[in-house]
This record gives structure tokens, sequence and C-alpha cells, in this order.
């Protein structure tokens, strides 16, 4: 037997585990994937530095062994899962300290109905299209994830909408509605941390995987519907209450804060909504589309660095089969870091192919062009093109 | 001329057997002897995990057998390449674990043993060389 898309990987770390006991084990119902993504990018044209002598894209042309992801499921009752994504990122060696090795989600889930499942552990946030599947690069067509939606750090906003993961609750769900395909997902999680640490680097001064710095909790929630079968339409939302908040907020948080060189302390809130669609309009062309407009309000307990920021951002994605095996795709984005900023606007478009050169193996191809205007914090007016590639293997 | 006209009907005919000869196959636990279209659909795509009895629900298929296209066009709303990418998404993002897929008679008795809430979209003829034949009834 073999599973589909992918070929079967042999479950030796976990086999090689339970070798050494002698009880006959549940091992039939552990079940392990994975996937493995390899990148390249270079700065092909354009400028090369914005107006700050920062470096803009990849000037040398470097690969990242992006990831190997490990995801195992253990089914370990009709109704009790555990579902964990181990990853291995950028080649992670942690005796020299490079990479990363991370637990993408734990969580144990409990089925009490296939319109009621419980979880409990650190999971991905469901919010918007791309998220709760953001390091599986086998399972989207381009080389990244929109930035405009889900990567604002690359846009001009070190605050994200949401971040990418949470410990908590979750509930989710399939069950119709009106006579529609519906799911939804609500989770309570401690949230972000948003105090850095001075003496260590500007870290985050917590775990948020382990300790909530607040009494209060973030909630989100996405409904989905499916009004036929082509057409999938979403609505996310994200609000946290940080209540208290220090930060090194002229560097971190611009544009969201005034510009101050101290550390400021009071209280954040940050709520965001999305709207996803996807539409298959026939003959393979599919339509993708996300809005998310958040806010980002700091009440200074000094009283002097308040600040109230609505930052938007959007994307509209065609894709097209051009052959049996490969896919070519055009998307145009758009993020505002700030309402109250002008001339601070961030666009990417990107073109690309994605060929499936076997059984869940993809090749990319793809040339991403960034533009800015003036006051946009990350490119400041710059403006380039860049190379990605990427080989990526769901197994 | 003749030839011309007969050649696709003839395989439209062909296709038509094969169509009628893929079953839906029931694990013994899963506590019905049929399950409806609509059903079928929502457990092959991970939307409905338990049986009525609180069996789980673990479903497998047989690739490439004639008429699977009436299976994923009819059945799913999706074509083979879709629901590749839906089970993608939905594995890894940590929403289930896909289909198993079988290539013979042999390991369709092996997965229908280890899973008695098992569900598989399978061939007739396939199911004639088991011995006892599993439960089983066409497409819905």
């Amino acid at each position: 037997m073999f599973r589909p898309f992918m070929r079967p990987l042999a479950a030796s770390v976990l086999l090689a585990a339970w070798a050494g006991t002698a009880h006959a084990g549940p091992m039939d119902s552990v079940t392990i994937d994975g996937y493995f993504s390899l990148e390249y990018e270079k700065n092909v044209a354009g400028d090369e530095f914005n107006r700050t002598g920062k470096d803009m894209g990849d000037l040398n042309g470097s690969f990242d062994t992006d990831g190997l992801d490990l995801v195992i499921n253990a089914q370990l009752d009709p109704r009790v899962r555990l579902s964990t994504d181990i990853t291995f990122e950028h080649g992670a060696a942690t005796e020299d300290g490079q990479g990363n090795v991370a637990v993408e989600y734990a969580f144990a889930e409990y089925t009490a109905a296939d319109w009621l499942r419980v979880r409990a552990g650190k999971m991905f946030i469901h919010f918007g299209i791309y998220n709760d599947h953001h390091t599986a690069k086998p399972a989207f067509l381009s080389v990244k994830e929109p930035y405009s939606v889900g990567r604002t750090d690359k846009m001009g906003d070190d605050l994200r909408f949401y971040p990418r993961w949470g410990s908590g609750l979750g509930l989710l769900g399939d069950f119709r509605l009106a006579g529609m395909d519906a799911e939804y997902a609500v989770q309570i999680t401690n949230g972000d941390i948003y105090t850095f640490d001075d003496a260590n680097g500007g870290l985050p001064d917590a775990n948020p995987y382990e300790d909530d710095l607040n009494e209060s909790k973030a909630v989100n929630g996405r409904l989905r519907l499916w009004p036929t079968e082509d057409l999938r339409l979403g609505l996310s939302f994200y609000t946290d209450d940080a209540g208290s908040f220090g930060a090194y907020c002229s560097a971190v948080l611009a544009p969201d804060c005034p510009a101050v060189t101290a550390p400021m302390t009071g209280s954040y809130e940050t709520t965001s909504l999305g709207l996803e669609m996807e539409w298959a309009l026939g003959g393979g062309n599919t339509l993708q589309a996300e809005f998310v407009q958040g806010n980002s309000a700091f009440t200074d307990d000094a009283g002097a660095g308040d600040f109230d920021n609505d930052r938007t951002g959007w994307y509209l994605m065609w894709s097209r089969p051009v052959s049996e095996h490969v896919t070519g795709y055009l998307r145009y984005e758009d993020f505002d870091p700030s309402d109250v900023a002008t001339n601070d606007l961030m666009h990417i478009g990107v073109a690309g192919i994605n060929w499936q050169v076997g059984k869940g193996a993809h090749l990319k191809l793809e040339l991403d062009h960034y533009n800015s205007e003036n006051a946009n914090p990350e490119l400041k007016g710059g403006a380039y093109t860049e190379l990605k590639a990427a080989f990526a293997l769901g197994f | 001329m003749k030839l011309l006209f007969s050649l696709p009907a003839a395989l439209l005919l062909a296709a038509g057997a094969a169509q009628a000869n893929n079953v839906i196959v029931l694990g013994s636990g899963a506590g019905e002897a049929k399950v409806s279209a609509a059903d079928a659909r929502d457990m092959f795509l991970g939307r409905k995990t338990l049986w009525a009895n609180g069996t789980k629900v673990r479903v497998c298929l047989l690739r490439g057998i004639p008429g699977d296209d009436r299976f994923y066009a009819e059945l799913l709303d999706k074509d083979e390449r879709q629901f590749n990418a839906y089970w993608v998404r939905r594995l890894f993002s940590g929403n289930g674990v896909p289909p198993v897929m079988v290539t013979s008679p042999k390991e369709l008795q092996d997965f229908l043993a280890g899973n008695p809430g098992g569900l598989c979209y399978a061939s007739a003829d396939l199911l004639s060389g088991m011995s006892p034949a599993p439960k089983s009834h066409p497409l819905p």
C-alpha cells in the first residue's frame, strides 16, 4: 500500500524507537508524511540598495535548504488523534546555532462529532488561505506565500495581521449550512508577545507557547462556505489585547509607532479581519484572492505615544494549467502599512510556473517584481526584480 | 465509415461497463450496508470521519481503474488533480490523513482487516479474488 501523491517515507524514526520494545504497539495507527523544499533567490534587475543602504533582495543569489518537515499523525482511538509537524529549517545545525528546529504544531484532537473537534496544543492560527500550511511548499503553486496578507514585515510593517502560531484551545468542524458545505475554526490562545528583551538582542522576552504575559487571550476564527463546488468564500478574524506592552517602538514597530527612542509601556490591541476567495472558473482557470484589514492601537501609560493605525493588504492570483503537469500563475499584491502615512504603498507582481516533475515533486520558477512609494518603510521608494526558484517535494 | 461510427460507440460501451463495475467497499465495522452519495463524498474528502456506530472511517482508493473519471467528477465534484491538491493542503495543515492507495486484492484485504471502518473505492473485478468478499455496492 502507499499513500496518494507521495511515496511512503520509511517510518524509520518511530519504528526504530518502537522496535526496541517488546509489546505490540499501535504503530499501524501512526502515519508519517512530510515535505522538503530547496529555494534559490537572486536580485536580477533594478535597485540593489534602498535609500538607507539596506540590501534589496538577495544580491548574491543564494540556495536555501528551506525546510524538511515530518508530519506525524497518531490515531490513538476512533475519536482521539495526535498530530504534529516537526520542522528542520535552513539546514538546521544546532551546534553552530544555524537554522531552526521547531514544532510547527503539536496538538491532541478529540472528535465529539464531525462538526465539533476539540484541539489542545500549539496550532497554526487559522486565518485566511495560507497560514495553516504556509510551510508546506508542495501545497501551493508559488515559491512564497503572498506577503501582503501573511508576511507584512516584508512590506513595511513588522506587526503582522496575526501571529503564525498560537498555544491554547481550538474548536473546528465541518457542517452544512443552507445546503452548502461549510467549515469553521475558532481558537483561543495566549496570543503573541509584543515585549522585547533589550539584553537579549531584542528577542521576545517570553515564550508565548508557554507563558502569557497578560490575562486576556487572543481569539481568532475562520468560516468557509462553498456556495458551489467551484467557489469557496471565507471570513477570518483575529483579536488580541496584549494588556501591557514595552518595545523598541521606533525600531521594531515602525511605522505603527510614533518616532520614539526609548521603550514605551502601555496597552496594545490588535484586530484583523480577512476575506478570502477561491474560484475555479472552468478550463483549469482558478482565481484566488484575499483582503485583510488590521488595526493596531497602543495606549501609552505616559500618555505621549498613543497611536492608532489601520493597515490593508490584498492580492489577486490567477492560475491556469498550460499542460498536464505545468501550471502558470500571475499574482498582484498591494500593501498599505499605515492609513496615517502617505506615499507608503508597496506592490509585488509575480509571474511563474509550477511544473509537477513527479509524484509530489514540483519545480517552481518565478519572477517577483517589488516596487514602493518613497515613504514605504521597507523599500523606501526602491524597486527591483528577484528570480525565485524552488524544488518542493511532498512525501 | 462504419468503423468511424462504431469505434466511439464501442469505447463508450466499454467505459460504461467499467464504471458499472466500480464499487464502494465497506469494512466489517461500518455498521451500514450502503452509503449515500453525500456520505461517501464527505468520507473521501475527510469531512465525515465517524460512522454512526462510532467506528473511525478510513478510506482507501484503487487508483487507475477504468471509470475513475466518474468517481472524481460525479461523486467528488473534482478532478484527480484537484482531489490531490485538496488532500495535500488538508494533510499538511493538520486536518486529517488522506486516503490510502491499494494496488492489489491482498492490499485491499489487509487494509479492511486493519481498518474495520474502512471505505474503499475499487473495481468489482478486484473483489472477485477475495474470500470472503467484503460488503460492497455500486457507486451511489
